[in-house]
């Protein structure tokens, strides 16, 4: 190839539409697309994000986030007497930590497990700026599992994909929120304390 | 997660609902609703805390708590829950005779018939001691039978009662030994709340079938109500009764006894609303005991400023007539106090006939019409409101089903409250509600049977006459299309009465669940065990919102079967 020849801008200018097209990610099986925003706090709109925040003093450790969270969100029912019975056996989304801690994704701002997501499976909305896993192309190489820093995503017992909180964003309210008896979970704005510090 | 859509279908009830939103006043339902979600691990049975290590619960969706600290895994903590239940329901009834027994002896009244009085009563203290022989030689004969073999019999409270509790504290019991340590139990409650039956018809004489006032509409506007609510000794309501009438004072009655011969008390309202006669400001004092009482009456009654008095205290006084006699002083002066509280009545009165008994209703002319397949079944009505489910509505809606479908309906205790407040229980109301076959045999039977039967009281008339069936068709109780159905239970002497109907082979139906959904192999041993067993199954239904008329449709279906009985002449099954 001749150096800075029409092949060559030919095929620089083709590398660059392809790199433009990976933005593109299909948000659904049926095709659609949406652009991914940048993924950074200094965006003004990812400051309205809302997440869980989980109030340690508050935290009882009574575990039925885990319940309500299981059986809403994972089982086949949606009825606790049955989901009980259920196989395989709903996994829930939110983890109580030792004896005091609800723990669940932060969908941080620069999220690992999208950096570290090698075919896009692992998203984030852009309407709310929640993270969650497109399940139909996890190819369960559990590289968003070894990189989360909370260790919140699991590889699911009998499925070969990544299961994560995606905090209820298909629902009106994140059910662990709503069941919780002394209300340590909260759904609030993130701040950005990183403006407070310095 | 679930709310309650409406929350009764009494409209009286209604009625105040609204002003106790309006006036802020909290009720069982807002506290209900406070309550949501309920905890899951304890609706299911798998939650322990019988011991400083706990409280333990067996995670269904996680795998690093499956068992407690000591181990119990899901299906032992289900038993257990079930068995705690059980235990509690078993005290309630031993109370009862107890207490009753006791006044006896103390000589608070002249027994009518004193040698059958004497007799039960060292029927009782064997009952206490060692399961009480005499009383089980009125059981047939290969039911005692079949108990000893499986070594369920009443053997006494230490053998029975105190043994089995120690099953909370540890061991290698499985769940099917639990299970009859459980039934176990519950036997002895049952043979305490039949002698607790015959020991009230002998002091106070045989119940005859009476027309009681029932819902808020009976109170009095221009006389002093005074409310008798839940259980205490029936000797202190007849002293109260008797002092109430030279004073002219009105006494009525919410979750008690309303038969006392000669005394019968109006029933005011049922389980679930009793907190509302308080608010039509016409109750001018209240007699509580413990059992079937709400301790949210004393928030309520302070907002209406009607003066409370607790019958069960550690330190209360001995002469019982002189202590009824001063709650009646005491009413009329809260009467005079409360003259400028308006009273709001509401124009809600039914009529209930209630009080039969295996000695009045002709127990041969029942069977028979089973046998010729004019009766399509018996169904047995109990329980009490629970806040679950709208008041009243899966009670009344099931009954009225049942009727409809020539299958009749045996009532007891609160149960004959919530039906008899719809007019279920009113005879002059029966053809509406009874298909053609029933209305016929009801008739045949007495000139004033209601389209609902109501015996016994929640004492010993509803095991007699199921004994007296069984001995007129010479056959086993499971031979019979009879089910027992508890559509609204919330108290643990009702699980109890369930187990032992269990046991005598009577498939039952009870909601809400029992604290067992979260083990198949509890769920199991109450209907395939117990059918195996026993050829009757205790049935508790793991799904949560179904219609009352699905629930009847599957009763009725279970009785009938696809061919119906008494038609095609086979067995049911």
């Amino acid at each position: 190839l001749e150096v800075g020849g029409p092949a060559q801008r030919a095929l620089r200018s083709a590398l660059l539409e392809a790199k433009a097209l990976t933005k593109k990610v299909p948000l659904t099986s049926s095709g659609e697309t949406a652009i991914l925003k940048p993924q950074t706090s200094s965006n003004k709109e990812d400051n309205a994000v809302k997440i869980l925040m989980v109030d340690k003093t508050k935290c009882t450790g009574c575990h039925q986030c885990e319940l309500w969270c299981g059986t809403e969100i994972s089982s086949v029912s949606k009825e606790l007497y049955q989901a009980i019975h259920e196989e395989p056996q709903p996994v829930p989304r939110v983890y109580v930590e030792g004896k005091q801690f609800a723990l669940q994704c932060r969908h941080c701002d620069e999220a690992p497990c999208i950096e570290a997501c090698p075919n896009g499976t692992m998203r984030r909305d852009p309407e709310t700026g929640l993270v969650f896993v497109h399940e139909p192309t996890c190819i369960a190489c559990w590289m968003c599992v070894m990189t989360c820093p909370f260790g919140i995503i699991t590889p699911s017992p009998s499925m070969k994909v990544a299961i994560k909180c995606d905090r209820c964003r298909n629902m009106g309210y994140p059910i662990c929120a709503e069941v919780c008896p002394t209300q340590a979970i909260k759904l609030e704005d993130r701040k950005d304390y990183r403006t407070k510090a310095f | 997660m679930e709310f309650i859509q409406k929350k009764t279908v009494d409209p009286a009830v209604e009625y105040f609902l609204l002003k106790a939103a309006e006036s802020e006043i909290p009720l069982a339902w807002d506290r209900y609703e406070g309550q949501l979600p309920e905890c899951g691990f304890c609706e299911t049975g798998l939650s322990c805390r019988d011991c400083l290590q706990g409280p333990c619960i067996s995670h269904p969706f996680r795998d690093s708590n499956k068992a407690g600290v000591c181990g119990k895994d899901k299906d032992l903590l289900a038993v257990q829950s079930l068995l705690r239940l059980v235990l509690k329901g078993t005290m309630t009834c031993l109370d009862r005779l107890s207490d009753f027994a006791g006044g006896i002896e103390a000589g608070e009244v002249k027994p009518q018939n004193k040698a059958r009085t004497d007799q039960l009563l060292k029927e009782s203290q064997t009952l206490f001691r060692n399961g009480g022989s005499a009383a089980k030689k009125e059981f047939p004969k290969n039911l005692i039978r079949r108990w000893e073999e499986m070594g369920i019999a009443p053997e006494g409270i230490a053998r029975d009662l105190f043994k089995a509790s120690q099953k909370l504290e540890g061991g290698a019991t499985g769940v099917e030994e639990t299970f009859l340590w459980a039934l176990k139990s519950s036997l002895l409650a049952c043979m305490a709340q039949w002698l607790y039956g015959r020991l009230k018809t002998s002091v106070f004489g045989e119940t005859v079938p009476t027309r009681v006032e029932v819902n808020m509409g009976a109170m009095k506007k221009k006389e002093p109500n005074l409310l008798l609510y839940g259980y205490f000794s029936p000797f202190l309501k007849r002293k109260i009764a008797e002092a109430a009438k030279k004073q002219g004072v009105y006494v009525m009655g919410v979750c008690t006894e309303p038969l006392l011969p000669p005394f019968s008390f109006p029933i005011a309202t049922g389980y679930g609303s009793q907190e509302i006669p308080l608010m039509t400001g016409a109750v001018d004092l209240i007699v509580v005991g413990d059992q079937f009482v709400n301790p949210s009456l004393e928030g309520v009654a302070r907002e209406f400023g009607v003066p409370i008095i607790s019958a069960e205290t550690l330190k209360k006084d001995k002469d019982l007539s002189r202590y009824a006699r001063s709650i009646v002083e005491q009413t009329k002066k809260s009467f005079d106090f409360r003259r400028s509280i308006p009273r709001e009545i509401p124009e809600a009165k039914e009529y209930a006939t209630i009080g039969f008994s295996s000695q009045n209703v002709d127990v041969k002319k029942i069977a028979l019409g089973l046998q010729k397949g004019i009766l399509k079944g018996i169904v047995l009505l109990a329980g009490s409101n629970n806040v679950k489910y709208t008041q009243d509505q899966e009670i009344t809606l099931m009954a009225q089903e049942f009727l409809k479908n020539d299958i009749l309906c045996i009532s007891r205790g609160e149960a004959s409250v919530a039906l008899g407040k719809y007019g279920l229980l009113n005879p002059a109301l029966k053809e509406s509600y009874c298909g053609k076959g029933l209305s016929d045999l009801l008739s045949s039977l007495g000139k004033d049977i209601p389209a609902v039967v109501d015996i016994g009281g929640g004492d010993s008339g509803l095991t007699d006459f199921l004994l007296d069936l069984a001995r007129t068709g010479k056959k086993d109780l499971t031979g019979y299309p009879i089910v027992a159905c508890y559509p609204e239970a919330n108290r643990s002497s009702e699980v109890v009465e369930a187990m032992g109907l269990v046991a005598m082979g009577i498939s039952t139906y009870f909601w809400p669940a029992l604290p067992v959904t979260g083990s198949v192999k509890v769920m199991d041993t109450l209907t395939k065990f117990c059918a195996e067993r026993f050829g009757a199954r205790l049935l508790i239904s793991a799904e949560k919102k179904i219609e009352a008329r699905a629930k009847a449709d599957r009763i009725i279906k279970d009785l009938m079967g696809d061919e119906g009985y008494g038609i095609s002449g086979k067995p049911w099954k």
